[in-house]
């Protein structure tokens, strides 16, 4: 039996009429990094700030070490570590400060304090400029310091929402290398949320995705994408017609196909989806099927199989707009 | 827990201490007013109080006291014919007191008895009243010795032909004016009275009867700057409840907030994190608004230091309190802009801190700075000690601890 450092059963926020999170439900691993990958307003920052003790959940539960994240909150807190969304810092402390601070807070003082907060901003490369103020650093410095001060407590699970928002390329990888070493090195587990494909595909071993306050897969990057087969085919026609759909999914390198909503700007033509078990041979499929029998091809798009196409294939939108 | 509070006092103090303007508006300001109100004041020495008067003796001692409280700068009067009407009207709230001079106080103060001068107060303004209380004794002192001096000379005088066997026919018969001996004695005395004035009080042969209600014996009639150093300096130390709000709103919206409340911390101990940096600062800004006043405009402290601090703390507590209450009220930046402010002023002004005359009576004592106000007017101007403000450091601490409790209570981290 795998040691779960995170259940979630069932897990349901509403504010008032909207339900933010819809009966939620996975598990995290000793060791994993999870990633719950969604759009805006998909509920991800909802999720966290339950499993974080922020708030509790509508309805539903979850146990982090085993404890009870209702019962046993100030437990619970002592074992995580969390990066908000936000910059949660002071802008006129600097990075030092800020990190100093937050270490008080769970009761570190002295030698264990400054050991600790030199550590952390080593960790995240920013010993350097760790005396400046943060209102001075860039988007990804600000990030980078984000990241140290969840980090004080040494955490056996670390949330991390949306850490590499607004930041510069090499921030960026700095963050990444930073999860993954916490990781590896430290055998930390990690809930990392991002709507980023790449990063998922990246950094985390399993993925939820999230849409609209509910779970709508939850598999390892490789399975998920997989599962798309051999990508998607995006072929715009003159109309929906039923026969020309039956005969493009009889084809033998298609799973299946599906007229879908056209986006806006593009009305007037019917979007057909094809799903394919194999993408190269299926577009060779249907380029002839349209040519032998006279349907008129007004548009083209071969989506690459990656969870932004799993996510699509899901939703019928993409993660950003 | 404590470590925890001690964390985030000092963070917020850091925080605090880059807002450049609010520190001159502070600690500045309050200086600046209270040089130009006492230029404008100061000509008058005091702003004047208005109170009634009654004069029901018939005696030189009446007239006196009349003509000594006329003198009074501080006092405007208002002749009135007779106690009860006098009674009636303060108790209706038309003046903050009434001073009434009973009928027979001349022969009054001749007898054992001693005879007193009453000040009829209106009890929602009894410590304004105070102040009254403090200008009557000072204009009566003088001849309150005179009086007494001289009931002492007739005592001896009366009781001395029987204690030596001989009678006043006797003495007449020896060519002695006894009433001239008499008044020769007394103006003796009198003048050994006047230049020892605390050992004269302290002789039991010159007994000053005539006790008022309060013990505060002032050393003179409270000068404009008795009124506008506290009322100031507090009125300016509530702003502090403006940085409060901001800082606090721009927690919630910056994500601290959120991130300090995944940390293993509560509410109480985090809400005394934020009260009590401010209830510090505005401490130390009274304290130091006092003591630039002792150096520019001769403003006296008193002499009960430890009543002194003890209201300093209750007042820096009263700050923080109600700052803290608003700061978890003002739910968007506009309100954490105006709301604070526009409190700052409203109760100033009902409070009587920004000029005593204008108070609102019966909302001023729900105001923190009416009590704090009118406690450091006791302690200094009125020679007062902690007995005597008691009640303000109980009113203050009560609002500090009510008003802490309610934003505890209302209080929501996300
Ligand atoms: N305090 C609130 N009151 C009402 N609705 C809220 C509140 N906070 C969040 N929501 C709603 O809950 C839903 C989920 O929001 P959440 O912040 O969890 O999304 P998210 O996945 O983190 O999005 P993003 O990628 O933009 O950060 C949204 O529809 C949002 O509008
Ligand atoms: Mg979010």
């Amino acid at each position: 039996m795998p040691a779960f450092i995170l259940e979630a059963r069932n897990l349901v926020k509403k504010y008032g009429d909207i339900i933010a999170v819809n009966d939620v439900s996975f598990t995290i691993e000793e060791g994993e990094v999870f990633g719950l990958l969604g759009p805006n307003g998909a509920g991800k920052s909802t999720t966290i700030a339950m499993l974080s003790g922020l708030f509790p959940p509508t309805s539903g539960s979850a146990a982090i070490c085993g404890l009870d994240i209702v019962r046993d909150l100030a437990k619970v807190k002592q074992v995580i570590g969390v990066v908000p969304q936000e910059l949660a810092l002071y802008p006129t402390l600097s990075g030092r400060e800020n990190v100093r601070f937050f270490g008080e807070l769970y009761g570190l003082r002295g030698k264990t304090l400054s050991a600790r907060v030199d550590e952390v901003i080593g960790y995240v490369g920013m010993s350097e400029r760790a005396n400046d103020r943060v209102q001075t650093y860039s988007g990804g410095m600000k990030r980078r310091i984000n990241l140290a001060a969840g980090l004080v407590n040494q955490p056996r699970l670390l949330f991390l929402d949306e850490p590499t928002v607004g930041v510069d390329p090499q921030s960026r990888n700095h963050i990444f290398e930073s999860v993954e070493r916490l990781n590896r090195e430290r055998g930390m587990s990690i809930l990392y949320t991002t709507h980023y494909m790449e990063e998922a595909e990246r950094l985390c071993h399993r993925v939820g995705i999230i849409d609209r306050g509910k779970l709508i897969a939850l598999d390892t990057p490789r399975r998920l994408i997989e599962s798309l087969g051999g990508g998607i085919i995006q072929l715009g026609l003159a109309a929906a017609d039923e026969a020309v759909r039956a005969a493009v999914e009889a084809l033998p390198a298609v799973r299946f196909a599906t007229f879908v909503a056209a986006e806006e700007g593009a009305e007037g033509k019917a979007i057909l989806k094809i799903e394919a078990s194999h993408g190269n041979e299926a577009l060779l499929q249907v380029l002839h099927y349209c040519n032998a029998t006279d349907v008129d091809i007004l548009s083209l798009d071969l989506l690459e199989p990656n969870l932004e196409t799993v996510f699509l294939n899901l939703t019928g939108k993409s993660l950003r707009d | 827990m404590l470590r925890q509070i001690w964390a985030l006092t000092r963070k917020e103090i850091k925080v605090a201490a880059e807002y450049r303007g609010q520190w001159l508006l502070v600690f500045l300001t309050p200086l600046i007013f209270i040089a130009v109100m006492g230029a404008t004041f100061g000509a008058t020495g005091a702003p004047t109080v208005a109170v009634y008067l009654v004069n029901e003796d018939e005696g030189r001692l009446g007239r006196q006291i009349v003509s000594a409280l006329r003198d009074e700068p501080t006092l405007a009067l208002e002749m009135l014919d007779s106690r009860a009407e006098a009674d009636r009207r303060v108790g209706a709230g038309q003046r903050m007191a009434a001073i009434v001079i009973p009928a027979g106080l001349s022969a009054a103060v001749l007898t054992d008895a001693g005879g007193v001068v009453e000040v009829i107060v209106d009890p929602a303004r009894e410590q304004s009243a105070g102040i009254v209380l403090g200008q009557v004794q000072a204009a009566t002192a003088p001849m309150l010795i005179d009086a007494e001096v001289e009931r002492a000379v007739r005592t001896v005088f009366n009781t001395a032909p029987e204690t030596f066997g001989f009678t006043d026919e006797d003495l007449a018969s020896l060519g002695v004016d006894l009433e001239a001996v008499a008044k020769f004695l007394a103006a003796a005395i009198n003048g050994v009275v006047s230049s020892q004035v605390q050992d004269a009080i302290d002789d039991p042969l010159v007994r000053i009867d005539l006790r008022p209600a309060s013990d505060a014996a002032p050393r003179q009639a409270p000068t404009v700057f008795d009124y506008l150093v506290p009322g100031y300096s507090v009125f300016f130390a509530f702003f502090l409840m403006g940085l409060m709000a901001e800082t606090i709103y721009e927690e919630r919206v910056g994500g601290a907030l959120r991130r300090i409340f995944s940390l293993p911390i509560r509410r109480v101990p985090f809400l005394l994190g934020k009260a009590l940096p401010y209830s510090l600062i505005a401490m130390l800004q009274v304290v130091s608004v006092f003591a630039a006043s002792t150096l520019l405009f001769d403003y006296d402290l008193g002499s009960a230091p430890l009543a002194l601090i003890l209201l300093i703390v209750a007042t820096g507590l009263a700050v923080g309190g109600l700052g803290i209450l608003v700061s978890v009220l003002v739910r968007s930046e506009g309100q954490a802009n105006s709301v604070p402010t526009l409190l700052t002023l409203v109760m100033a002004a009902v409070s009587g801190a920004l000029f005593p005359s204008i108070q609102a009576p019966g909302l001023a004592q729900i105001t923190p700075h009416y009590w704090a106000v009118q406690g450091f007017l006791t302690i200094t101007a009125l020679r007062g000690d902690l007995a005597d403000v008691l009640p303000n450091l109980a009113a203050l601490l009560a609002i500090a601890l009510a008003t802490f409790t309610i934003a505890v209570w209302r209080f929501r981290h996300v």
